[in-house]
């Protein structure tokens, strides 16, 4: 196993994860001002995966209200089981300071984040369904998986998906197995304009934040970075010429691992654990202390005891 | 055709006692019948089914419990079978909900008990107008029928995760996270009292019977009620 692709953080697990060794953190670059909605990423996503493609749902006659809301050329309403990439289509008219207006085609790759601190992995309940690697890619590891959707409650972007087949859920991969060979992902690989670049997370911070210079000499003022602190950062990052907006790309603002669920898994689990093992101390020393309640005489007068 | 061919009309001892195990609060062969076979059965169905949903239950509840998952055929299965091994837990308890719900109302007994309670667990007591139940015991009987509500309307939500809303979902999560710890202590007390700590307790609810003696002891109003003896 290259170093790389070491377990750094484990779903469940009553030890540690195994990995020692460390290796920079990866990640995937989407620069949504060069996005020409090509779909090449979600095809290649779907050959270098060998997924097919579920029918989506008949809407069947779709009105141009229902087209509006999904975006017309969005290729499915919604990420599935078999489909983690989707390039989400809105459109949005700005309106500028100055009193104009600007049209906006908002084209925005969805896919699992990568998050530093990755919520599913907090809610997953089954040991090593859920890894995150050396180099920071979160995997899903079917053959653990018990298909109970606790990630789904923990991850905030809302992303993986149950197959009601396999009754396991998927997600991206970041392409780990491609990864763990020295490639790059499959929809980097297919990406015609280079919106879409892969490398050492240091690097594309710095390649993001001068392309957001670059944008905001050119008239996008709120152009900004997307690498939400809220997770610990994550390892697909945007440049948003809406910086200000990521909800107009369907990114949430300030996505945090739910509170909840932090109580949840990680606060009820150990006071729980404490009073089921305080509960059997407490029946153990109450015997000790006090005993049987003996009915009286129930010896001396030869009663049977039930 | 056989009271013909043996000549006997009068039934015999073995069929008295067979009746009596039918019915409850009666003497039978000097005992007296505490539940009838019915109700001993929907317990004993519950409490199989309540082991297998909290086995099941604890290898999703903690990864320390994980190896349990080899019983049940893996976790995936594990999770497979949870619900349905519930189920079997939520109509199980039905039917001695059904049973029970009538004798398990208030009664005048019950304020002398709650005064007493901390004499009752020192035993350093004799109350004299306990009923069939305590109310303790009917504490418990009652916490369990909420309990299992509340595991059967949020199990349903965890079971379709996906078809509820967010908010449902979390709702669910806790509430049958808190349920499960308090139905875990609560059973750790009830396995208890019912066995090392009350002997004579766990015939009522195998046999079906208990002593006079016992009877007159833990539940003296009841055993008057029974035997129609005075105080």
């Amino acid at each position: 196993m290259p170093s790389n692709m070491e377990i750094r953080r484990i779903s469940a697990s009553a030890s540690p994860a195994t990995g020692v060794r460390s290796a920079p953190a990866v990640a995937k670059l989407i620069d949504t001002t060069t996005c020409i909605d090509c779909k090449a990423c979600e095809v290649a996503c779907q050959e270098w995966n060998d997924l097919l493609g579920e029918e989506t749902a008949e809407t069947a006659p779709v009105s141009f209200a229902e087209i509006a809301e999904f975006g017309a050329y969005q290729t499915q309403p919604d990420l599935t089981a078999n489909f983690w990439n989707l390039i989400r289509f809105n459109e949005h008219v700005e309106r500028r300071p100055d009193g104009t207006e600007r049209f906006h085609w908002l084209m925005a790759k969805d896919q699992c984040m990568h998050c530093e601190d990755p919520g599913c992995l907090r809610a997953c309940p089954s040991p090593g369904a859920i890894v995150q690697y050396a180099n920071g890619v979160v995997d899903f590891q079917q053959e653990h998986c018990i298909g109970c959707e606790y990630c789904g409650a923990g991850c905030p972007f809302d992303i993986p998906r149950l197959n009601a087949k396999t009754k396991k859920v998927y997600k991206c991969t970041l392409c780990s197995d491609r990864l763990s060979y020295g490639l790059e992902p499959a929809c980097i690989k297919a990406c015609p304009t280079g919106c879409l670049q892969f490398g050492a997370k240091e690097n594309l911070v710095q390649i993001a934040g001068r392309r957001v210079q670059q944008l905001k000499e050119s008239g996008f003022e709120k152009a900004a970075v997307y690498d939400p602190p809220g997770v610990g950062g994550t390892g697909v990052i945007y440049v948003l010429a809406l910086g200000d907006q990521p909800e107009l790309y369907g990114l949430p603002k300030d996505p945090r691992i739910p509170w909840t669920v932090t109580i949840w898994r990680s606060v009820f689990k150990p006071l729980g654990s404490i009073a089921m093992v305080a509960a059997l101390f407490g029946a153990l020393f109450h015997y000790i202390r006090y005993g049987r309640n003996e009915v009286p005489g129930a010896s001396e007068t030869g009663e049977k005891e039930a | 055709m056989a009271h013909r061919m043996t000549g006997q009309n009068a039934p015999s001892q073995s069929q008295i006692a067979a009746r009596a195990r039918a019915q409850e609060d009666v003497v039978a062969h000097g005992l007296i019948i505490r539940h009838t076979a019915g109700v001993r059965l929907s317990h004993w169905l519950l409490a199989i089914f309540f082991f297998l949903s909290a086995l099941t239950g604890f290898v999703i509840y903690t990864p320390y419990f994980a190896g349990l998952a080899g019983i049940f055929g893996g976790g995936a299965m594990t999770r497979f079978l949870h619900p349905w091994f519930s189920l079997g837990f939520v109509i199980s308890a039905s039917f001695l909900f059904r049973a029970w719900f009538k004798r398990m109302k208030r009664e005048s007994g019950d304020d002398e008990w709650r005064r007493n309670v901390g004499a009752y667990l020192r035993y350093e007591t004799e109350l004299q107008e306990v009923g069939k139940y305590n109310a303790g015991q009917k504490l418990f009987f009652w916490s369990v029928v909420l309990g299992a509500a509340a595991m059967l309307v949020s199990g349903i939500v965890m079971w379709f995760p996906t078809s509820f809303h967010w908010i449902l979902r979390m709702i669910a999560y806790w509430l049958h996270e808190v349920t499960f710890i308090a139905f875990v202590v609560g059973v750790i007390y009830h396995i208890y009292m019912s066995t090392a700590a009350m002997p004579g307790t766990l015939g009522a609810m195998t046999r079906g019977t208990v002593t006079k003696a016992w009877a007159r002891w833990h539940h003296p109003r009841w055993y008057r009620e029974v035997t129609g003896e005075e105080k």
